[in-house]
């Protein structure tokens, strides 16, 4: 940094103003809740006083804001108690974005804000600049780029190149899904069956015996019918209420249950009818939906994270659902950002494989060896379960003010011990050459994958507890909204190896530059 | 090339001069940076200070409000019944408690908290009861913040906040660095090696 600094500018003097007005606005609710609340003369009084007082402090934040244009990055200081001084690569910014409602027009200002591609927070928000002071920092931060647009980044090392198609194809269907397939994945579709589980606990409960009264009869009645001689259940013995109950309550559920897995279905039919992704060069396009059709097309090169997810019901299926993060849309904020990019919703299981390289051609789950957690995490992870049922055991003996409480204690150790086996054994961690990989759960099975290219930042950790057991966790971040619900992050590695595969995440991902676009 | 008014001659400036050493090779485009020496580097001492400075502003907000929580309850029981007496004990812990975080932390913190610049990435190690340590490679920042409050500025002293493109660490933040240093360790996190694109 031999060369002087470039000079410093000042935001527009309407700024003052414009700062003035957000506070204002954001004072005027408690002006009128204290209105309401006290009395109108009260607030008139103190009101100027406070409106003093935000209009110096709007004063003081225009008089302290500054920045200046380097030759590679943007400087903005600014504060008078606390101060900071931002730094941003020319590199960085995707665009100047502008804002302007009829007061910025008045004035012949704007609000400019520098933008990635990320659809993330902007990098700075400059309220508020003349058009000529806009106009300059755009000059100056697009000097020598082709377009101020959103170039596609061409491949910077080989391992971000593209795999050429085996098929020169305009447009391979990746995944498609069908009547059935949409059938499927409504009854798969787990949604609302911890809600069931819950309104039957709560209705056994709190409903009094009287309202199961009538069904208890109905039941008992056809039963009676039928055990009637010469009926069905000539020899079913007479059986107490409460039993009679149990079964009203048992036959709700199933109706329950059968009904809210033909809504799912319905639900199902609704979002994602007619689901087609299609593949064209590097870009993803899928649609699907009944009545709202969506159309959202992604590079592949825009995945962060790819997401296999297969609850228990899917496993009877022998089917899973496969999603994707993608960052990097247009600075205009588009709904992919929000939106997982689902690959395939439902797909059988023998389709993974090759979904997945439809994603992520690098990858090929076919190929992956997977890696155990540490020796000692079975031990560990029974502990924690078991601690768990000791609550929950002392909670139930609590609030029953009995002793039976702790009779959950016994199958509570035996659960917790199968908890234990099968965590270990369907939790592991994978490296390809281009991809990390991490799965997890046994119940409910998923597994991430992360490009090395999109590994952000990578962390290691360590409780007192893992310290004592020399073990460690490793946690990948990336860019994304972090919706799918699932990460890369490997609790109980051997403290070696969490380093080791720290270090080789890091040396990866150092070595490929991240794009945005 | 003669000066005009005669002088000797000064050899033009991209000669490299005989009687300087192996620095003189270097080439100019790349400053040696000492900053990236792979060591492990501890906070600056100072921070200890400072961080204690601006917890004892809270302490004693927390201390006056503690204060006037007794004096009421005092006033209004008389010291009579179990109440001022749980007002006061509750006092007493949350006072220990706070002037613990406020006097005894910083010092802790100081103690474990260690940075390191190597290769292509900034690494902090952090952790008094949990350990962790976060990387962030440095292709992967992408803007800087370093910001000082009032007596942080008085001490010299600053934060350096590092803005990745992550979800869970898009903030990392290395405070009770000297300004100097802060500022070092953000030009070589920023720079890169030749044109930076997208």
């Amino acid at each position: 940094m031999a060369s002087e600094p470039a000079p410093e500018q000042r935001l527009h003097p309407s700024s003052v103003f414009f700062l003035l007005f957000g506070q204002i606005r954001a004072f005027l609710g408690i002006v009128i809740g204290g209105a309401v609340l006290t009395s109108l003369e009260r607030v008139l009084v103190t009101a100027p006083f406070v409106f003093g007082i935000a209009g110096i402090v709007a004063g003081v934040r225009y008089w302290t804001y500054r920045y200046r244009l380097e030759r590679d990055e943007i400087v903005i200081r600014q504060g008078l108690v606390f101060r900071s001084e931002r730094h941003v690569p020319y590199g960085r910014i995707q665009n100047v974005n502008l804002a302007r409602n009829p007061l910025h027009r008045l004035f012949g200002v704007a609000e400019a804000r520098l933008e990635t591609a990320g659809g993330s927070e902007p990098e700075a928000t400059m309220r508020v600049l003349s058009l000529d002071a806009v106009e300059r920092i755009r000059q100056e931060i697009f000097r020598g780029r082709a377009s101020s647009g959103d170039a596609p980044a061409p491949a910077s090392s080989p391992a971000e190149a593209i795999d050429a198609p085996a098929d020169e194809d305009p447009g391979e269907t990746v995944a498609s899904l069908g009547a059935r397939d949409i059938a499927v994945l409504g009854i798969v579709s787990d949604k609302g069956m911890v809600v069931i589980a819950a309104a039957v606990g709560v209705l056994w409960n709190v409903l009094p015996d009287r309202m199961w009264e009538p069904t208890v009869q109905a039941i008992r009645a056809r039963l009676g019918a039928m055990s009637r001689p010469g009926g069905l259940l000539e020899h079913l013995p007479a059986l107490p209420g409460p039993f009679w109950a149990a079964i009203a309550i048992a036959v709700t559920a199933v109706i329950a249950v059968v009904a809210l897995r033909v809504l799912s279905i319905g639900w199902a039919w609704v979002q994602f009818h007619g689901f087609r992704l299609v593949r064209r060069g590097d870009d993803l396009r899928a649609d699907y939906g009944l009545f709202t059709r969506v159309t959202a097309t992604t590079p592949r090169r825009r995945i962060q994270l790819l997401s296999v997810r297969a609850g228990w019901l899917h496993r009877r299926f022998r089917r899973v659902a496969v999603a994707a993060e993608t960052a990097g849309g247009t600075a205009g904020g588009e709904e992919g950002s929000d939106r997982p990019l689902w690959i395939a919703p439902i797909a059988a299981v023998s389709e993974l494989a090759r979904l997945v390289r439809g994603a992520l051609p690098d990858v090929d789950l076919d190929a992956v060896a997977w890696r155990p957690l540490a020796r000692r995490a079975r031990g560990r992870v029974f502990r924690r379960a078991l601690l768990r049922v000791v609550v929950l055991g002392a909670f139930a003996a609590a609030v029953t003010r009995s002793w039976w409480g702790l009779a959950v204690f016994v199958p509570g150790a035996g659960w917790a011990w199968l908890h234990a086996v099968r965590y270990v054994r369907h939790t592991g961690w994978a490296l390809t050459p281009h991809a990390v990989l991490y799965r997890s759960g046994w119940w409910n099975r998923r597994t991430s994958v992360v490009p090395f290219a999109k590994i952000q930042v990578v962390r290691t950790s360590a409780t007192p507890f893992d310290r004592r057991a020399r073990m460690a966790g490793v946690r990948v971040d990336t860019a994304g909204s972090g919706k799918v619900g699932h990460r890369v992050d490997v609790r109980y590695l051997d403290r070696e190896v969490a380093a080791e595969l720290a270090e080789h995440l890091l040396a990866e991902a150092g070595r490929r530059s991240f794009r945005w676009a | 090339m003669t000066t005009p008014d005669g002088g000797p001659e000064i050899p033009p400036r991209d000669e490299p001069r005989a009687e300087s050493g192996p620095r003189s090779t270097a080439p100019l485009a790349v400053e040696p940076t000492p900053i990236a020496d792979g060591r492990e580097h501890a906070l600056d001492p100072r921070s200890v200070t400072v961080e204690r400075l601006g917890g004892a502003v809270g302490l004693a907000v927390v201390s006056v409000g503690l204060a006037i929580a007794n004096g009421v309850t005092v006033f209004t029981t008389r010291f009579v019944g179990a109440a001022p007496k749980i007002v006061l004990a509750g006092s007493l812990v949350v006072a220990s408690i706070v002037a613990w975080s406020t006097l005894v932390l910083p010092a802790l913190r100081y103690r474990k908290t260690r940075y390191r610049l190597d290769g292509d990435a900034l690494r902090i190690r952090r952790g008094v009861v949990w350990h962790s340590s976060a990387v962030v490679p440095r292709d992967r920042v992408q803007h800087t913040d370093i910001t000082q409050g009032p007596i942080e500025r008085s001490f010299g002293i600053a934060s350096l906040v590092v803005f990745t493109a992550g979800t869970e660490y898009a903030r990392i933040v290395l405070e009770g660095l000297e300004r100097d240093r802060a500022e070092k360790i953000r030009d070589w996190l920023i720079e890169r090696g030749g044109a930076d694109g997208v």
